[in-house]
């Protein structure tokens, strides 16, 4: 009887540890998992338009820098010689200095941000492009195809030349910023294929002739301007037409275009044409903003130059980082040079030390080009709200107002006033709607007339490329007089170029053009001491202002000064080194088929 | 409280002496085996208070005795005995020698063992060593008691307080990866639950063959901590209660205004600027400081020491503990509650400034632990395990880092405490910078906290089939509520220029309302969190003895499960294990563990690992060519075993990608957003769990019955599968790379107990050394090739912080003359001589030395340097003495190997809102600019200066040896003093223990820091709440 007990405990006992061995691996499943895979994006219509939208907060944005105002918070113009950035510390005086390495380097950021970007849209396009080899059941999208009136048309076809567009954007920058980049098309990185992940890469040339192509194929898909109100700021025709020019003018370049292939700056000028003919055949083009200074504050979709920008909206970040020192709250990050205030015209046309153009060194802010007065904060600028008692003049001399201190102030004599809305009251700083402007009517303009200079043998051939600048001089308020006709080819570029400078400013385009020109070949700190400093690359120069009597007196604006600062450091720049940022140095370990940039 | 606990013990007492009403004496005797008179022996009635105690020739009298009553007996030396009086007339009780090592077990993974037959590597200590330390925190409590462990005290404040612990060092290069598992009655716990009161023992378990049975859980080392059960017969009443007081262990004092006017200017001067305070200014500071200043000036010069202002020197804390256990044969139960409150450093003046309330931050900590152990019948036995804790903290509503930062470390000695008209002050340039007004009135936070924690075991006794077979069965619930309430207000604070204006004229000032007041708002209730953990576990015992074999044998099953609300599923872990010991002849011992554990991070069919253990051992001291009573034990031990854990950081499916929605853009005139979705984090199947392999070998020992003992163990770990970031995927993978189980360490390390127990005469004493010393190693890091080949990492010790290579610039001497400051780099290159180049130096500024002779200092010139805040090496000493009923006790403890990190903010804090502490005198240029003067030549800490410059003070140049110093510290860990009462005078009121006693911890710190830096943390006066130190007074009192 025991035994048999005995033998029906074991056996029991054993029953329940083999059912416990069985039931228990459930102890382990997962009870609920909400989190969403990729499949589950793409299937769902909803999500799958959203992951379009995120792709979208990729975009270059100049103003997101200003949310760190002790390392970023400047204009990246402060890496060129329009601008300074007031401490040692900041990242552009790095940069602008050659103080960095591909390993201690804070830029190189850009690099993780635009491949971010590329596989967003390569994970866009695989499920949504019907067309894309690594779609994994082409027949079907969950973005409906249907024709219909309005911007949604096809809209299956739209998303994806959105994508496309955005995935060419990401990789125009990276050619910007490394030069030779690789091309992905429309591969997916799988981690678990590590060796498909060393890339090679492409020349800049082939890469910008790439961005070119993909332009084509999406520029007429794209609707040019949207009809809603609600696709403002998507997208559009215009956009893929304006990159396409952007991209073949850059590749036509010097820096990307060692023999000087002519036939280059013919298919950058056509790019630039096809842009204004497709917008001319609008009822309601894109136009010159008729007040220059307006056109950088007001509320972007009132703005009828804007072909593309990045949503900022709400902020005031930009004023209370540029406004002067002396403004309760601002603090002054961004000072342009005399460098760059020299390199505006009189309103006669003349450059400033050009014979008889009128130009007083102790009046020197008179009869400039309006857009002075329209960008740059100079000693005696009136600004703040008069009905709330804040507007002064700005105040630069030493212990002035808005002279340095501790933690800001000006180093140039100079601060930034574009972008700056003058509603802003100190004491309560609203917020104002802003956009990073990425593409805008006159730039297309000036790159039809460079390209179309470039493209000629000795100057332009027709007037055509007059009239492209000359547009953009007599925008109204700006009025200024037209080039004069007959100049040569070399002319014609220093007109060209000083005019994207002045009028692009601040908009990220001088560090780009500057390298594309090879600005800097032969240029050394001493040799150039001999040009006019508005040509002048690496010494800066700085206006200081002394307070007698109430008359100001100005040292560092006259047309022979030198007056530089010692806590500005001269801008270094090593050929054929500086033209690119190094590839970071982990990224060369990790892919060594990527190679180095020369001299990094 | 206090009351509450008194009147309980008389309650207890009046019941005891009502039981005494009847009943004769009963006069005995107590021997030992030979017949020889046992004195000293407590005599007690069963389940009653009453005592007796033996004279020198053994002979007691117990009072009111009545038939039937059992005895218990007990005596230091001796095994317990129960006895009946059977014959009345001469009655003798004969005692067993207590031969140690036939009775001492020690705790085990989900068994007991005796001590000689352990075989892995533990330290043990006991509850009552621990409650030797005034602490909050029973970690703190464990350095200097037990070997292979080192401690970081992150935070202090009451209830918030937090130490993290470390079996064996920094073993794995994944800091979310390094938490010993806490096993708590069979239970993974958390010790925060515990005060030492309860507990019986704390065993660490070290090597790997010990942990191996938690599986995926035990590779960081085990906390095994067993609580006190009740035993039958004796009823034991312990009553304990202690005053005392903490003060902040440091505080680093700041200049007075006088001292700091001075530096401001020197400052200023070095700087080439005008000076900021006149002569006249400078004068008048100084005699604020002093106390001399005419009162008419005093709303314009002031000096404030706002650490004076802020903190009290004594802050109360108190404690009060009552244990009971005791029960019979069919019940058994053991009980403990604790009363503490703690309260904050913060001065009265400011945390009673309000009528009706305070604002002190204060802990008020219940803590209740209650076993019950009951046979059912013989084949049954049930046991029941309570314990709570309650917590109320209250404190002041503006954060602690807010108070010590902004209202004292980073505020100026100029700036007054109240304005001419009596409002708080405030400078121009903060709304915070002002200790007493923020401690004071802005209100209140409450945080409660409820934690239960509950063990339900059912034994059952298989004997009937085989001798020593059982089952077991345990279900254990723990839950976990916090609950939290804010009470906010706001003051009225004024900046004005004191040295605008007229002195003595309040009027005259002009006033900026920087805040304005408003009275206590109602509570404002925080959401609640709350999680709970069911356990469970079920096991078959088998311990029986065959002529030489002894063997102790089980097979389980576990599971832990943790509920959190919110958006995943239950955290769980499924173990089956087995554990075997074997012993033959008493001799040779052999262990086996042994778990199959899975995890539900994992995909399925991937869960799970095996974790085996071996260990074998040796008992020399039984082998008859060695017997010998002066070697009452020598063993050695050698183990070989693997564990691991599951716990790695890493998100909750980390084998899966994952997609979430945010992160959107606008589109629209009207901007609409436009939500996003995106892919935050890639998957890896790769991620795994973390292994230890570790081999150990051991040698215990007794010599000269306990003139010389101790415990000697060596290890070594191969760690595998440690997260790390592989050098193979680059960025251009578009998506955060998961990092991948690759990495590799390995750490060796040594623990040494030697201990000496004597007397001379009447003085017994012991004295009792430990040391631990690890080194960890990095050996596969997947690191990419780094420019300069001595920046590698791979073959360097652990870094504390996760991803900190441990990279410092090293410095050189200071720039002492300006010719030697190169130009341009074209200048350095041309110039060897010039060296080296440093961009704009100026003299005294930090001259690093150029690692790779590039004539530039960059990225490339930083070295690895140092150690880590875990120090590498702890010894400790532990001194005691008794003499006639005094007692005393001291421990010291040494923390070295460690470097820790200060901020360039120690002497002159240019950046950091101006304040200098006393350290600034060894600031480069303090006393003057001549770089011949020894004083600058020996400083500290380079140039003196307004604004932090990137020369050496400000990233990424800060990251030199200047500001990693080396942490080593000796502490005072904890000093005892106590007198008992002797047993023959108070066992006429039945009691067995009446004891007072003095005891302090962290007492004093000897280090490399002076001017009152803690060396543990030396910013945490500025940044956080400070590191304590209490002593307090108690009496102990049990019966």
């Amino acid at each position: 009887m025991k035994d048999v007990m005995k033998k029906t405990i074991i056996n029991l006992m054993f029953l329940a540890i083999v059912i416990s061995f069985t039931s228990c691996e459930k102890f382990l499943e997962k009870e609920f998992d909400a989190s969403l895979s990729e499949e589950k994006v793409f299937n769902n219509p909803t999500l799958t338009r959203e992951f379009l939208s995120n792709i979208y907060t990729n975009l270059p944005d100049g103003f997101g820098i200003y949310n760190d105002p002790q390392f970023l918070g400047a204009s990246r113009d402060a890496m060129t010689d329009n601008a300074v950035s007031y401490w040692g510390l900041h990242y552009y005086t790095k940069i602008a200095t050659d103080g960095y390495t591909s390993s201690d380097h804070p830029l190189l950021g850009f690099w993780n941000t635009n491949f971010n970007g590329i596989r967003k849209a390569n994970q866009f396009l695989k499920y949504v492009d019907p067309n894309n080899p690594n779609n994994p059941d082409p027949s079907r999208s969950v973005i409906s195809n249907v024709t219909l009136s309005g911007d949604d048309s096809k809209l299956r076809d739209r998303y994806v030349a959105e994508a496309k567009f955005l995935r060419a954007l990401f990789h125009f920058e990276l050619v910007g910023y490394f030069g030779a980049a690789p091309i992905l098309e429309d591969k997916v990185l799988d981690m678990n294929d590590q060796a498909s992940m060393n890339l090679t890469r492409s020349n800049p040339a082939e890469v910008l002739r790439w961005i070119a192509d993909q332009c084509d194929q999406i520029k007429d898909i794209l609707p040019f301007r949207y009809a809603s109100d609600g696709n403002w700021g998507r997208v559009n025709g215009a956009a893929a037409y304006a990159l396409k020019s952007r991209a073949l003018l850059y590749r036509a370049s010097a820096l990307n275009n060692p023999d000087n292939n002519s036939a280059w700056w013919q298919e950058a000028a056509v790019a630039a044409k096809d842009f204004l003919d497709k917008n001319n055949s609008f009822a309601k083009p894109f136009i010159l903003y008729p007040d220059y200074q307006k056109a950088f504050y007001e509320t972007p979709y009132q703005n009828n130059e804007t072909i593309l920008s990045r949503s900022v909206w709400y902020t005031n970040a930009i004023e209370t980082n540029l406004l002067p020192f002396g403004f309760s709250g601002a603090a002054g990050r961004t000072n342009p040079t005399q460098n760059f205030v020299d390199s505006y015209e009189m309103t006669n046309g003349k450059f400033i030390d050009e014979a008889g153009s009128g130009y007083n060194p102790q009046n020197p802010y008179a009869n400039r080009d309006p857009r002075l007065e329209a960008t740059i904060f100079h000693h005696g600028s009136m600004w703040g709200r008069a009905d709330y008692n804040e507007r002064r003049a700005i105040n630069v001399s030493e212990g002035g107002t808005d002279y340095r201190g501790d933690h800001g102030g000006t180093f140039t004599g100079y601060y930034l006033k574009k972008y700056v809305n003058p509603e802003l009251i100190m004491s309560d700083k609203k917020t104002f709607a802003h956009a990073w402007v990425i593409f805008r009517y006159a730039e297309i303009l000036l790159n039809y007339a460079e390209a179309l200079n470039e493209a000629s043998t000795n100057g332009p051939e027709d007037d055509e490329a007059y009239k492209a600048v000359d547009q953009v001089r007599s925008r109204a308020g700006v009025a200024m007089p037209n080039l004069p006709r007959g100049l040569s080819k070399e002319a014609f570029r220093k007109r060209v170029r000083n005019e994207r400078r002045i009028e692009l400013a601040f908009e990220d385009h001088r560090f780009f053009d500057l390298r594309r020109w090879k600005a800097y070949e032969g240029v050394t700190a001493a040799n150039e001491k001999t040009k006019p400093r508005y040509e002048q690359l690496l010494n800066i120069y700085v206006t200081s202002v002394a307070v007698a009597g109430g008359i100001p007196t100005y040292t560092g604006t006259g047309l022979n000064s030198s007056l530089q600062d010692d806590n500005i450091p001269l801008r270094v720049f090593n050929s054929p080194k500086n033209y690119y940022f190094p590839i970071p140095y982990n990224e060369t370990q990790k892919a060594p088929n990527l190679g180095q940039n020369t001299d990094w | 409280m206090k009351a509450l606990a008194i009147s309980i013990i008389l309650g207890f007492m009046s019941l005891t002496s009502i039981a005494q009403q009847e009943g004769t004496p009963l006069k005995g005797r107590v021997t030992d085996k030979q017949g020889n008179p046992v004195s000293g022996a407590i005599l007690n009635i069963t389940e009653e208070n009453r005592i007796a105690v033996s004279d020198k020739n053994g002979n007691f009298t117990i009072k009111r005795y009545k038939d039937g009553d059992e005895l218990l007996v007990t005596a230091t030396g001796y095994l317990d005995k129960t006895s009946q009086v059977l014959d009345k007339e001469n009655f003798t009780i004969v005692l067993e020698p207590d031969s140690e090592k036939y009775v001492q077990y020690i705790a085990t993974p989900y068994t007991r063992t005796q001590k000689r037959f352990t075989v892995n590597s533990m330290s043990t200590v006991t509850g009552t060593d621990l409650e030797k330390h005034p602490v909050t925190v029973l970690q703190n409590a464990l350095p200097g008691s037990v070997t292979g462990i080192a401690t970081l005290e992150e935070r202090s404040e009451p209830g918030w307080s937090e130490t993290a612990l470390f079996i064996r060092g920094l073993r794995t290069m994944n800091a979310a990866a390094r938490n010993p598992l806490i096993i708590v009655d069979n239970i993974e716990r958390d010790l925060s639950f515990l005060d030492a009161y309860p507990i019986e023992t704390i065993t660490i378990l070290k090597d790997a063959a010990a942990t191996s049975i938690y599986g995926m859980r035990g590779a960081n080392g085990v906390v095994l901590v067993t609580t006190r059960r009740g035993e039958a017969g004796k009823t034991k009443i312990s009553f304990n209660q202690e005053y005392g007081f903490q003060t902040p262990s440091g505080i680093p004092r700041q200049q007075n205004s006088y001292n700091y006017a001075l530096t401001v200017n020197q400052a200023r001067y070095l700087d080439g600027l005008k000076p900021l305070y006149t002569d006249e200014d400078i004068e008048n500071y100084k005699q604020a400081s002093s106390g001399t200043l005419d009162p008419s000036l005093r709303y314009k010069y002031v000096s404030t020491d706002w650490y004076d202002v802020m903190l009290r020197d004594l802050s109360p804390q108190n404690r009060t503990n009552l244990s009971l256990s005791g029960g019979n044969r069919a019940t058994r139960y053991a009980v403990s509650l604790t009363y503490l409150r703690q309260e904050g450093v913060y001065n009265t003046k400011w945390t009673d400034w309000n009528e009706g309330y305070s604002t002190q931050h204060v802990l008020n900590r219940f803590n209740l632990r209650s076993n019950i152990d009951m046979d059912v019948n013989k084949f049954l036995n049930v046991s029941l395990d309570l314990g709570g804790r309650i917590d109320q903290i209250s404190q002041p509503l503006s954060n602690t880092f807010a108070i010590f930062t902004f209202g004292s470390g980073e505020n100026l000695p100029i700036n007054p405490v109240f304005t001419p008209l009596g409002d708080f002050y405030l400078p121009n340039n903060s709304a915070d910078k002002n200790a007493g007004a923020l401690i004071s009135s802005t209100g209140i936070d409450y945080n409660r906290r409820r934690n239960l924690y509950s063990n339900f075991t059912a034994t059952g006794n298989l004997d009937f089939i085989t001798p020593g077979l059982k089952v077991k069965a345990l279900i254990g619930f723990d839950a976990y509520n916090t609950f939290q309430y804010q009470q906010s207000q706001n003051f009225d604070g004024f900046y004005y220029d004191p040295l605008t204006g007229t002195p003595d004229d309040p009027s005259s000032y002009t006033y900026v309302r920087k805040r304005t007041a408003t009275v206590l708002a109602n509570p404002l209730t925080i959401a609640r969190e709350m999680s709970y953990n069911i356990n469970t576990l079920g096991s078959v015992n088998y311990e029986r003895a065959f002529g030489r074999h002894q063997l102790n044998a089980q097979v389980m099953m576990r599971t832990y499960q943790n509920v959190i609300e919110g958006y995943n599923s239950s955290t769980r872990y499924l173990t089956y294990g087995a554990l075997a010991n074997y012993v033959y002849n008493n001799k040779y011992i052999a262990q086996f563990s042994g778990a199959y554990s899975g995890s539900d991070n994992y995909a399925k069919g991937e869960r799970f690992g095996f974790f085996p253990g071996g260990s074998l051992s040796w008992l020399i001291s039984e082998e008859s060519w060695l017997k010998n009573k002066n070697i009452s034990m020598l063993k050695l031990r050698a183990s070989l075993g693997r564990s691991g854990q599951a716990v790695t950081g890493v998100r909750r499916y980390p084998f899966q990608g994952e997609y979430v929605e945010g992160n959107g853009y606008n589109f629209g005139t009207s901007q609409n957003y436009s939500q996003g979705a995106y892919e935050s984090a890639a998957g890896n199947s790769n991620i795994k769990w973390e292994l230890s392999d570790m081999l150990n070998l051991g040698l215990d020992f007794n010599l000269w019955n306990q003139k010389l003992y101790g415990q000697v163990d060596v290890f070594k770990e191969w760690r595998s599968n440690i997260l790390i970031n592989r050098s193979t995927v680059p960025d251009m993978y578009g998506v955060a790379v998961p990092q991948d189980s690759y990495g590799k360490a390995e750490t060796q390390g040594i623990e040494i107990t030697l201990g000496h127990r004597s007397n001379i005469g009447a003085v017994k004493f012991n004295i009792q050394g430990m040391l631990t010393y690890n080194k960890s190693k990095i050996t596969e890091l997947d690191e990419i090739n780094p420019i300069e080949d001595y920046q590698r990492q791979t073959g360097n010790i652990i870094q504390f912080f996760t991803g900190q290579n441990n990279l410092y610039y090293i410095k050189d001497k200071w720039a002492s003359e300006e010719d030697l400051i190169a130009t341009s780099h074209q200048d350095a290159i041309d110039n060897p001589s010039k060296y080296p180049y440093q961009g704009t130096m100026k003299l005294g500024n930090a001259v690093f030395k150029d690692q790779n002779g590039d004539r530039i200092i960059n990225d490339q010139d930083r070295i690895p340097y140092g150690y880590t805040r875990i120090p590498e090496l702890v010894p400790s000493l532990n001194l005691g003495f008794e003499w006639k009923g005094f007692d005393a006790s001291v421990m010291l403890t040494a923390f070295l190997n460690r470097t820790v990190e200060t901020r360039e903010n120690m002497d002159y804090a240019g950046g950091w809102g101006g304040a200098s502490t006393h350290e600034v005198t060894k600031t480069w240029g303090y006393f003057n600019d001549d770089p011949t003067d020894p004083r600058n030549i020996n400083a500290l800490y380079p140039r003196l200066s307004t604004t932090f410059s990137d020369i050496d003070r400000n990233y990424p140049r800060n990251q030199s040896d200047i500001w990693f110093r080396n942490g080593n510290f000796l502490s005072l860990r904890n000093v005892e003093v106590g007198y008992s009462l002797p047993v023959r005078v108070i066992s006429k009121i039945n009691m067995s223990k009446f004891r007072i006693y003095f005891r302090g911890y962290n007492l004093y710190n000897w280090s490399d820091f002076d001017n009152g830096f803690d060396p543990e943390s030396p910013l945490n006066y500025i940044w956080a709440y400070p590191k304590t130190k209490s002593f307090s007074l108690g009496l102990n009192a049990s019966f």
